[in-house]
Protein backbone atom coordinates (compact mmCIF):
# COMPACT_ATOMS: atom_id res chain seq x y z
CA UNK A 1 0.00 0.00 0.00
CA UNK A 2 2.98 2.44 1.15
CA UNK A 3 4.58 1.65 -2.57
CA UNK A 4 1.24 2.23 -4.06
CA UNK A 5 0.74 5.42 -2.33
CA UNK A 6 4.82 6.57 -3.63
CA UNK A 7 3.86 5.58 -6.61
CA UNK A 8 0.76 8.07 -6.97
CA UNK A 9 3.39 10.53 -5.59
CA UNK A 10 5.75 10.22 -8.24
CA UNK A 11 2.94 9.90 -10.90
CA UNK A 12 1.18 13.01 -9.28
CA UNK A 13 4.56 14.71 -10.05
CA UNK A 14 4.11 14.19 -13.54
CA UNK A 15 1.03 13.89 -14.26
CA UNK A 16 -0.73 16.45 -12.12
CA UNK A 17 -2.60 16.59 -9.20
CA UNK A 18 -5.50 14.88 -9.58
CA UNK A 19 -6.62 12.25 -12.73
CA UNK A 20 -9.20 15.34 -14.02
CA UNK A 21 -6.57 18.24 -13.31
CA UNK A 22 -4.31 19.32 -16.40
CA UNK A 23 -1.07 18.09 -16.70
CA UNK A 24 1.51 20.56 -15.30
CA UNK A 25 -0.65 22.60 -12.77
CA UNK A 26 1.22 25.49 -12.18
CA UNK A 27 0.11 26.20 -8.73
CA UNK A 28 0.94 22.44 -7.75
CA UNK A 29 4.61 23.36 -8.83
CA UNK A 30 5.12 25.69 -6.85
CA UNK A 31 3.02 24.51 -4.31
CA UNK A 32 5.03 20.81 -4.77
CA UNK A 33 8.39 23.27 -3.42
CA UNK A 34 7.48 25.66 -1.26
CA UNK A 35 5.20 22.58 0.85
CA UNK A 36 1.93 24.67 0.24
CA UNK A 37 -1.89 23.86 -0.49
CA UNK A 38 -2.96 24.15 -4.60
CA UNK A 39 -6.47 25.34 -3.71
CA UNK A 40 -7.17 24.51 -7.54
CA UNK A 41 -6.90 20.68 -7.54
CA UNK A 42 -7.32 20.80 -3.52
CA UNK A 43 -4.12 18.68 -2.81
CA UNK A 44 -1.38 19.71 -0.82
CA UNK A 45 2.51 18.78 -0.35
CA UNK A 46 5.11 18.24 2.18
CA UNK A 47 8.36 16.69 0.99
CA UNK A 48 6.98 16.29 -2.67
CA UNK A 49 3.85 14.08 -1.08
CA UNK A 50 0.20 14.86 -2.37
CA UNK A 51 -2.27 15.05 0.37
CA UNK A 52 -5.43 15.57 -0.33
CA UNK A 53 -7.12 16.38 3.18
CA UNK A 54 -6.96 19.76 4.51
CA UNK A 55 -6.97 19.28 7.50
CA UNK A 56 -4.48 16.46 7.85
CA UNK A 57 -2.54 18.48 5.72
CA UNK A 58 -2.42 21.87 7.87
CA UNK A 59 -2.00 19.13 11.16
CA UNK A 60 2.04 18.52 9.37
CA UNK A 61 2.17 22.22 9.38
CA UNK A 62 4.58 22.50 6.33
CA UNK A 63 5.25 26.09 7.36
CA UNK A 64 6.34 27.28 11.01
CA UNK A 65 4.15 29.34 13.27
CA UNK A 66 5.23 32.57 14.10
CA UNK A 67 3.98 32.86 17.88
CA UNK A 68 4.47 34.90 20.59
CA UNK A 69 7.34 33.30 22.49
CA UNK A 70 6.02 34.86 25.84
CA UNK A 71 3.21 33.05 25.83
CA UNK A 72 5.43 29.69 25.62
CA UNK A 73 5.04 28.06 29.23
CA UNK A 74 6.63 24.81 28.63
CA UNK A 75 9.87 24.71 30.17
CA UNK A 76 11.02 22.15 27.34
CA UNK A 77 9.67 24.22 24.55
CA UNK A 78 11.83 27.29 26.48
CA UNK A 79 14.71 24.93 25.96
CA UNK A 80 13.98 24.26 22.61
CA UNK A 81 13.72 27.40 21.24
CA UNK A 82 17.33 28.73 22.96
CA UNK A 83 18.32 26.20 20.61
CA UNK A 84 16.41 25.51 17.79
CA UNK A 85 15.73 21.98 19.26
CA UNK A 86 12.66 19.99 19.13
CA UNK A 87 10.20 19.66 22.63
CA UNK A 88 9.15 15.94 22.85
CA UNK A 89 6.62 16.84 25.38
CA UNK A 90 4.87 19.31 23.08
CA UNK A 91 6.01 17.11 19.98
CA UNK A 92 6.89 20.96 18.51
CA UNK A 93 10.29 21.98 17.04
CA UNK A 94 11.70 25.27 17.29
CA UNK A 95 13.35 27.05 14.26
CA UNK A 96 14.78 30.24 14.05
CA UNK A 97 11.44 31.20 16.61
CA UNK A 98 8.97 29.42 14.36
CA UNK A 99 6.92 26.55 15.69
CA UNK A 100 7.05 23.59 13.90
CA UNK A 101 4.30 21.49 15.30
CA UNK A 102 5.41 18.17 13.57
CA UNK A 103 8.66 16.50 14.10
CA UNK A 104 8.76 16.17 10.29
CA UNK A 105 8.09 19.56 8.74
CA UNK A 106 10.82 20.77 11.63
CA UNK A 107 13.91 18.61 10.03
CA UNK A 108 12.65 19.76 6.25
CA UNK A 109 12.70 23.27 7.37
CA UNK A 110 16.35 22.60 8.27
CA UNK A 111 16.81 21.27 4.41
CA UNK A 112 16.37 22.66 1.10
CA UNK A 113 13.44 21.40 -1.56
CA UNK A 114 14.06 20.74 -5.00
CA UNK A 115 13.10 18.93 -8.46
CA UNK A 116 14.30 15.50 -8.53
CA UNK A 117 14.57 15.72 -11.75
CA UNK A 118 17.49 18.32 -11.65
CA UNK A 119 19.55 16.39 -9.32
CA UNK A 120 22.77 15.10 -11.01
CA UNK A 121 23.02 11.92 -8.54
CA UNK A 122 21.24 9.15 -9.42
CA UNK A 123 21.10 7.49 -6.34
CA UNK A 124 19.84 10.98 -5.18
CA UNK A 125 16.69 10.97 -7.27
CA UNK A 126 16.01 7.35 -6.71
CA UNK A 127 16.34 8.16 -2.29
CA UNK A 128 14.01 11.26 -3.59
CA UNK A 129 10.95 8.92 -4.46
CA UNK A 130 10.99 7.96 -0.39
CA UNK A 131 13.63 8.89 1.63
CA UNK A 132 17.36 7.63 1.38
CA UNK A 133 20.72 8.86 2.29
CA UNK A 134 23.81 9.03 -0.38
CA UNK A 135 27.38 8.67 1.23
CA UNK A 136 28.79 9.74 -2.05
CA UNK A 137 26.76 13.40 -2.02
CA UNK A 138 26.69 13.24 2.28
CA UNK A 139 23.13 14.32 1.64
CA UNK A 140 19.56 12.79 2.47
CA UNK A 141 16.59 12.86 0.20
CA UNK A 142 13.49 13.00 2.30
CA UNK A 143 11.13 13.64 -0.32
CA UNK A 144 12.13 16.51 -2.35
CA UNK A 145 14.07 17.96 0.10
CA UNK A 146 17.67 17.60 0.57
CA UNK A 147 19.30 17.27 3.82
CA UNK A 148 22.82 17.34 5.23
CA UNK A 149 22.65 16.87 8.46
CA UNK A 150 22.35 13.27 9.56
CA UNK A 151 21.11 13.31 12.65
CA UNK A 152 18.08 15.50 11.02
CA UNK A 153 17.57 13.48 8.37
CA UNK A 154 17.14 10.39 10.36
CA UNK A 155 14.50 11.79 12.66
CA UNK A 156 12.94 13.44 9.56
CA UNK A 157 12.25 10.22 8.00
CA UNK A 158 10.58 8.56 11.39
CA UNK A 159 8.40 12.31 11.00
CA UNK A 160 7.88 11.03 6.72
CA UNK A 161 6.89 7.31 7.85
CA UNK A 162 4.08 8.93 10.22
CA UNK A 163 2.98 11.21 7.91
CA UNK A 164 2.44 8.45 4.98
CA UNK A 165 0.61 6.62 7.84
CA UNK A 166 -1.87 9.37 8.52
CA UNK A 167 -2.12 10.28 4.56
CA UNK A 168 -3.01 6.92 4.33
CA UNK A 169 -5.64 6.95 7.09
CA UNK A 170 -7.01 9.72 6.16
CA UNK A 171 -8.65 8.31 2.98
CA UNK A 172 -10.59 6.06 4.89
CA UNK A 173 -11.31 8.89 7.91
CA UNK A 174 -10.01 12.32 8.37
CA UNK A 175 -10.09 12.33 12.24
CA UNK A 176 -7.74 9.02 12.21
CA UNK A 177 -5.19 10.75 10.07
CA UNK A 178 -4.99 13.64 12.57
CA UNK A 179 -4.87 11.85 15.34
CA UNK A 180 -1.95 9.64 13.93
CA UNK A 181 -0.36 12.73 13.35
CA UNK A 182 -0.82 14.07 17.38
CA UNK A 183 -1.10 10.72 18.99
CA UNK A 184 -5.42 11.03 20.00
CA UNK A 185 -8.25 9.37 19.19
CA UNK A 186 -10.74 9.25 16.73
CA UNK A 187 -13.97 10.03 17.99
CA UNK A 188 -15.92 8.61 14.99
CA UNK A 189 -13.37 5.03 14.52
CA UNK A 190 -13.02 5.18 18.65
CA UNK A 191 -9.30 4.24 17.71
CA UNK A 192 -6.60 5.57 19.50
CA UNK A 193 -3.25 5.67 18.36
CA UNK A 194 0.45 6.28 19.46
CA UNK A 195 3.89 6.64 17.31
CA UNK A 196 1.65 5.81 14.48
CA UNK A 197 -0.26 2.33 15.39
CA UNK A 198 -3.71 1.72 16.50
CA UNK A 199 -3.55 0.96 20.16
CA UNK A 200 -6.77 0.65 21.36
CA UNK A 201 -10.32 1.34 20.81
CA UNK B 1 -0.20 37.34 -35.21
CA UNK B 2 -3.44 39.69 -35.35
CA UNK B 3 -4.47 42.15 -31.98
CA UNK B 4 -7.06 39.44 -30.57
CA UNK B 5 -4.85 36.71 -30.81
CA UNK B 6 -1.84 38.88 -28.97
CA UNK B 7 -4.66 39.85 -26.50
CA UNK B 8 -5.84 36.11 -25.97
CA UNK B 9 -1.82 35.65 -25.73
CA UNK B 10 -1.57 38.11 -23.38
CA UNK B 11 -4.42 37.08 -21.35
CA UNK B 12 -3.43 33.31 -20.87
CA UNK B 13 0.06 34.63 -19.62
CA UNK B 14 -1.59 37.07 -17.30
CA UNK B 15 -3.60 33.98 -15.57
CA UNK B 16 -0.37 31.44 -16.25
CA UNK B 17 1.43 33.83 -13.88
CA UNK B 18 -1.23 34.23 -11.47
CA UNK B 19 -1.72 31.10 -10.98
CA UNK B 20 2.14 29.99 -10.93
CA UNK B 21 3.02 32.82 -8.02
CA UNK B 22 -0.58 32.21 -6.60
CA UNK B 23 0.33 29.08 -4.06
CA UNK B 24 -1.49 28.88 -0.86
CA UNK B 25 0.20 28.20 2.61
CA UNK B 26 -2.98 27.50 4.49
CA UNK B 27 -3.83 28.74 8.11
CA UNK B 28 -2.50 26.76 10.96
CA UNK B 29 -5.13 25.86 13.52
CA UNK B 30 -2.63 24.33 16.16
CA UNK B 31 -2.76 27.04 18.79
CA UNK B 32 -6.71 27.15 19.41
CA UNK B 33 -7.95 25.92 22.82
CA UNK B 34 -10.85 24.88 24.79
CA UNK B 35 -11.27 28.30 26.95
CA UNK B 36 -14.84 28.62 28.65
CA UNK B 37 -17.74 26.28 28.88
CA UNK B 38 -21.67 27.63 30.11
CA UNK B 39 -24.53 25.58 30.42
CA UNK B 40 -27.90 26.29 32.49
CA UNK B 41 -29.24 23.46 34.49
CA UNK B 42 -31.52 22.58 31.69
CA UNK B 43 -28.48 22.08 29.16
CA UNK B 44 -30.70 24.35 26.58
CA UNK B 45 -28.42 27.25 26.96
CA UNK B 46 -24.95 26.41 26.62
CA UNK B 47 -21.72 27.86 25.13
CA UNK B 48 -18.25 26.84 24.31
CA UNK B 49 -15.37 29.56 23.88
CA UNK B 50 -12.14 28.55 22.13
CA UNK B 51 -9.32 30.74 22.34
CA UNK B 52 -6.04 31.34 20.83
CA UNK B 53 -3.46 31.45 23.10
CA UNK B 54 -0.31 32.10 21.92
CA UNK B 55 -1.02 35.16 19.69
CA UNK B 56 -0.54 33.34 16.57
CA UNK B 57 -1.78 35.64 13.56
CA UNK B 58 -2.21 32.91 10.98
CA UNK B 59 -4.19 30.08 12.98
CA UNK B 60 -7.33 30.68 10.93
CA UNK B 61 -7.77 27.22 9.14
CA UNK B 62 -9.96 25.90 11.95
CA UNK B 63 -12.69 25.16 9.06
CA UNK B 64 -12.80 21.33 8.93
CA UNK B 65 -11.97 20.55 12.81
CA UNK B 66 -14.48 18.90 15.04
CA UNK B 67 -15.43 20.23 18.49
CA UNK B 68 -16.56 17.58 20.34
CA UNK B 69 -18.27 16.29 23.88
CA UNK B 70 -19.08 12.59 25.03
CA UNK B 71 -21.96 12.43 22.87
CA UNK B 72 -21.78 15.01 20.47
CA UNK B 73 -19.83 16.72 17.56
CA UNK B 74 -19.49 19.30 15.36
CA UNK B 75 -17.59 20.08 12.14
CA UNK B 76 -16.48 23.53 11.72
CA UNK B 77 -18.15 25.05 8.71
CA UNK B 78 -17.05 27.54 6.25
CA UNK B 79 -14.10 29.37 5.08
CA UNK B 80 -11.19 30.18 6.99
CA UNK B 81 -10.83 33.02 9.64
CA UNK B 82 -10.08 36.62 8.53
CA UNK B 83 -6.51 36.73 10.39
CA UNK B 84 -5.31 38.17 12.46
CA UNK B 85 -6.20 35.32 14.89
CA UNK B 86 -3.72 36.08 18.25
CA UNK B 87 -5.68 35.86 21.38
CA UNK B 88 -9.08 36.05 19.94
CA UNK B 89 -11.86 33.61 20.94
CA UNK B 90 -14.53 31.85 19.03
CA UNK B 91 -17.63 31.15 20.29
CA UNK B 92 -20.14 27.98 19.26
CA UNK B 93 -23.65 28.08 21.26
CA UNK B 94 -26.97 26.83 21.42
CA UNK B 95 -29.43 28.50 19.99
CA UNK B 96 -31.55 29.03 22.73
CA UNK B 97 -28.57 30.50 24.17
CA UNK B 98 -28.41 32.70 21.15
CA UNK B 99 -31.70 33.97 21.27
CA UNK B 100 -30.87 35.45 24.48
CA UNK B 101 -31.43 39.50 24.22
CA UNK B 102 -28.19 41.20 24.26
CA UNK B 103 -25.47 38.41 24.21
CA UNK B 104 -22.64 38.45 21.45
CA UNK B 105 -23.69 36.65 18.18
CA UNK B 106 -22.21 32.94 18.09
CA UNK B 107 -19.71 32.57 15.46
CA UNK B 108 -21.04 29.04 15.67
CA UNK B 109 -24.69 27.71 16.34
CA UNK B 110 -24.98 24.02 16.88
CA UNK B 111 -28.11 22.24 15.66
CA UNK B 112 -31.09 21.64 17.54
CA UNK B 113 -29.93 17.92 17.24
CA UNK B 114 -27.24 18.70 19.20
CA UNK B 115 -28.70 20.40 22.22
CA UNK B 116 -27.63 19.97 25.01
CA UNK B 117 -24.21 19.64 23.43
CA UNK B 118 -22.31 18.42 26.79
CA UNK B 119 -23.11 17.28 30.22
CA UNK B 120 -22.87 18.96 32.55
CA UNK B 121 -22.75 15.72 35.21
CA UNK B 122 -19.08 15.42 33.37
CA UNK B 123 -18.04 15.37 29.75
CA UNK B 124 -14.51 15.87 27.86
CA UNK B 125 -14.96 18.68 25.26
CA UNK B 126 -12.62 18.66 22.92
CA UNK B 127 -11.12 21.10 19.65
CA UNK B 128 -10.05 17.99 17.79
CA UNK B 129 -6.57 16.86 17.98
CA UNK B 130 -5.22 19.82 19.87
CA UNK B 131 -7.21 20.58 22.97
CA UNK B 132 -9.10 18.48 25.53
CA UNK B 133 -10.71 19.43 28.53
CA UNK B 134 -12.67 16.62 31.08
CA UNK B 135 -14.72 17.50 33.89
CA UNK B 136 -16.54 15.18 36.38
CA UNK B 137 -19.59 14.87 38.06
CA UNK B 138 -20.16 18.42 40.11
CA UNK B 139 -17.58 20.34 38.46
CA UNK B 140 -19.08 22.35 36.05
CA UNK B 141 -21.49 25.35 37.09
CA UNK B 142 -25.23 24.99 36.26
CA UNK B 143 -26.16 28.63 38.25
CA UNK B 144 -26.97 29.94 35.07
CA UNK B 145 -24.07 32.25 36.20
CA UNK B 146 -20.76 30.78 36.53
CA UNK B 147 -19.26 29.29 33.29
CA UNK B 148 -16.03 26.54 33.59
CA UNK B 149 -12.64 27.80 32.21
CA UNK B 150 -10.31 25.13 30.26
CA UNK B 151 -8.25 24.77 33.43
CA UNK B 152 -11.22 24.17 35.36
CA UNK B 153 -11.74 27.10 37.57
CA UNK B 154 -14.98 28.73 38.01
CA UNK B 155 -15.92 32.90 37.17
CA UNK B 156 -19.03 34.73 35.57
CA UNK B 157 -19.44 33.60 32.38
CA UNK B 158 -17.98 36.17 29.84
CA UNK B 159 -18.79 34.79 26.01
CA UNK B 160 -16.95 36.38 23.52
CA UNK B 161 -17.21 36.13 20.18
CA UNK B 162 -14.29 36.50 17.04
CA UNK B 163 -15.32 39.91 16.23
CA UNK B 164 -14.16 40.61 20.21
CA UNK B 165 -18.41 41.58 21.08
CA UNK B 166 -19.34 40.31 24.71
CA UNK B 167 -21.92 41.10 27.08
CA UNK B 168 -21.37 42.95 30.46
CA UNK B 169 -21.32 40.96 33.38
CA UNK B 170 -22.03 37.84 31.26
CA UNK B 171 -25.73 36.33 30.88
CA UNK B 172 -27.86 35.80 34.02
CA UNK B 173 -30.16 32.67 33.62
CA UNK B 174 -30.44 31.64 36.90
CA UNK B 175 -33.48 30.88 39.09
CA UNK B 176 -34.22 30.03 42.12
CA UNK B 177 -38.13 29.14 41.76
CA UNK B 178 -39.39 28.31 38.54
CA UNK B 179 -41.77 30.73 37.41
CA UNK B 180 -40.92 33.01 39.62
CA UNK B 181 -39.41 35.96 36.79
CA UNK B 182 -40.10 39.10 38.63
CA UNK B 183 -38.16 37.03 41.63
CA UNK B 184 -39.88 38.16 44.40
CA UNK B 185 -40.59 34.79 46.02
CA UNK B 186 -44.08 33.62 44.71
CA UNK B 187 -45.32 31.72 41.42
CA UNK B 188 -48.29 34.17 40.98
CA UNK B 189 -50.00 36.57 38.60
CA UNK B 190 -47.84 39.15 39.26
CA UNK B 191 -45.20 37.13 37.09
CA UNK B 192 -47.18 36.96 33.98
CA UNK B 193 -45.98 40.16 32.43
CA UNK B 194 -42.27 39.46 32.85
CA UNK B 195 -42.74 35.78 31.28
CA UNK B 196 -44.76 36.78 28.22
CA UNK B 197 -42.01 39.57 27.53
CA UNK B 198 -39.07 36.76 28.51
CA UNK B 199 -41.00 34.35 26.24
CA UNK B 200 -41.30 36.78 23.23
CA UNK B 201 -37.78 38.26 23.58
CA UNK B 202 -38.23 41.59 25.23
CA UNK B 203 -37.44 41.29 28.86
CA UNK B 204 -36.85 44.44 30.84
CA UNK B 205 -34.38 44.77 33.44
CA UNK B 206 -35.34 42.86 37.12
CA UNK B 207 -37.25 40.18 34.59
CA UNK B 208 -35.40 36.46 35.98
CA UNK B 209 -35.12 35.36 32.15
CA UNK B 210 -33.76 31.72 33.58
CA UNK B 211 -37.27 32.00 35.55
CA UNK B 212 -39.37 31.66 32.70
CA UNK B 213 -37.65 27.82 31.65
CA UNK B 214 -38.79 24.84 32.89
CA UNK B 215 -36.55 22.93 31.23
CA UNK B 216 -39.72 21.84 28.96
CA UNK B 217 -37.67 22.08 25.80
CA UNK B 218 -40.57 23.80 23.73
CA UNK B 219 -42.29 27.01 23.96
CA UNK B 220 -45.61 25.05 24.69
CA UNK B 221 -44.48 22.99 27.58
CA UNK B 222 -43.03 25.91 29.48
CA UNK B 223 -46.03 27.66 29.08
CA UNK B 224 -48.04 24.73 30.15
CA UNK B 225 -45.95 24.23 33.31
CA UNK B 226 -45.94 27.87 33.80
CA UNK B 227 -49.76 27.84 33.70
CA UNK B 228 -49.70 24.43 35.80
CA UNK B 229 -47.58 26.61 38.38
CA UNK B 230 -50.25 29.50 38.62
CA UNK B 231 -53.04 27.22 38.97
CA UNK B 232 -51.95 25.11 41.71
Amino acid sequence: MRAFILMLATAAGTAGCTPSAPPGCPTCARARLANEWCDACKVGYVAGVPIQCKVVFECIDAHGHKLMLRTIECPSCKAAIAINGFCETCRIGWLDGLAYYSRLTYHLAKGKACDPATLGCAACRGNASRYGWCAACGVGMIGNVAIRDRKDFDDGCRGYDLMITAVEASRRCDVCGLAIMTDTSCFRCRKTYKDGKEVGS
Amino acid sequence: MNRRKRQAAAGITAVAVLLATTGLALGGAHTWRVNEMFTNSCGDIQFIELREINGGPGETGVNGHNVTSNSKSYTIPGPALTPPTGFKTLLFATPAFAALPGVPTPDYIFPAGSVPFFSAGGDTVKYIPYSTVTFGAGICPTNGILSLSGTLTTATNSPRNYAGATIVGGIDVSCSMSGDVNNDGAVNGDDIPGFIRVITAAPIAGDKIGCANYCGGTLAANIAAFVNDLLN
